[in-house]
C-alpha cells in the first residue's frame, strides 16, 4: 500500500493538459488532405480525382480542383497521385470547425 | 456558428447518438472518458436523457431509420442547444451514398460545429466541444507550408 503511494508521488502527471498546452496528433493519425490551387494545374486528366473514393476532390464547372475536406477520408492515395505536388497531408489535429464553407479549399468562396 | 452562454463554462452535459456510424469515431468517443484525456476535467460529461444535455454529438452517416431519433432528441434539448456533427460520415457522408443515407447531419438539424476525421482523434474532439462551448477561437485554415512545395 505505502509502496504503492510512493511510486504514484514519483510519477509524472498522465492526463494530457490539452488545451492549455499543445497536445501531439496520435502516431498513426494521418489527418486531412490539404491542396495548394496556386500549384495545382490539372491539364492532364487529374489522377487525383479519379483515385478520390469519396469525391472530396472535384473538378468544377472550370477545370479547377476543389477539395472538400468535409468528405476527405485521409487515404493519402491523391498524395501519392498528384504529379504537381499540390497535394500534401495535413497532421493537425485540431480541426474541427464552426463553419461548412471553411472546409472547402479551392472553391469560389474562397479564391 | 452559434456557441453555448459563457454561463455553461464547466458543466457541459453531452448527449451521444449514434445515427449509422460505422463505429470508429465512437472507440474515440469512449477514449475521452479515459484518464488520458479525461474530458471532465474540463467539464464535459455524457448523459443519457436529452433532457439534461446541451450538446447534441451526432456521429454517423444519418441513416434513414435515425432521422426521427435524430429530430425527436433535439426537440427534447432544452435551449440553448448546440449540434456537433463528428467525423467525416457525419459531416458530408463520406464515402457512403445512396437511397438509404441521408449524407450528414445538417440535413436533419441545424449543425453549429463540424469536427472531419474518418475518425477524428480524441483531441480533434475535444477542440470541437471547446469550440461548441465558446471556450477557444476557430484556429486558422491549414496552408500548404512553404518547405512542402
Amino acid at each position: 500500500m505505502i509502496g504503492w503511494f510512493l511510486k504514484g508521488l514519483r510519477g509524472r502527471r498522465l492526463t494530457t493538459r490539452y488545451p492549455r498546452s499543445p497536445e501531439a496528433p496520435p502516431v498513426a493519425h494521418r489527418g486531412r488532405a490539404l491542396l495548394d490551387p496556386v500549384r495545382c494545374s490539372p491539364q492532364d486528366g487529374a489522377p487525383c480525382v479519379s483515385v478520390c473514393l469519396p469525391r472530396a476532390l472535384r473538378l468544377d464547372a472550370e477545370g479547377e480542383i476543389e477539395l472538400d475536406a468535409g468528405r476527405c477520408v485521409a487515404c493519402g492515395l491523391c498524395v501519392a497521385a498528384c504529379r504537381e505536388g499540390a497535394l500534401a497531408m495535413d497532421r493537425g489535429a485540431e480541426t474541427a470547425v464552426g463553419d461548412r464553407a471553411v472546409l472547402l479549399v479551392g472553391t469560389e468562396a474562397q479564391r | 456558428m452559434t456557441a453555448l452562454p459563457r454561463s455553461f463554462r464547466r458543466s457541459i452535459h453531452i448527449r451521444h447518438i449514434d445515427a449509422g456510424s460505422d463505429g470508429a469515431i465512437e472507440q474515440e468517443i469512449a477514449a475521452l472518458l479515459s484518464p488520458y484525456y479525461d474530458m471532465q476535467r474540463l467539464g464535459f460529461f455524457f448523459t443519457a436523457s436529452p433532457r439534461h444535455a446541451d450538446v447534441l454529438l451526432a456521429t454517423g452517416v444519418v441513416t434513414r431509420p435515425m432521422v426521427e431519433p435524430l429530430q425527436l432528441t433535439y426537440e427534447a434539448m432544452p435551449e440553448p442547444r448546440i449540434v456537433v456533427a463528428a467525423g467525416t460520415d457525419a459531416c458530408s457522408g463520406g464515402i457512403w451514398s445512396g437511397d438509404e443515407v441521408l449524407g450528414g447531419v445538417d440535413r436533419v438539424l441545424p449543425v453549429d460545429v463540424y469536427i472531419p476525421g474518418d475518425p477524428p482523434p480524441p483531441i480533434a474532439l475535444l477542440h470541437g466541444l471547446l469550440l461548441a462551448a465558446g471556450r477557444i477561437e476557430p484556429a486558422a485554415p491549414p496552408r500548404m507550408r512553404d518547405e512542402a512545395r
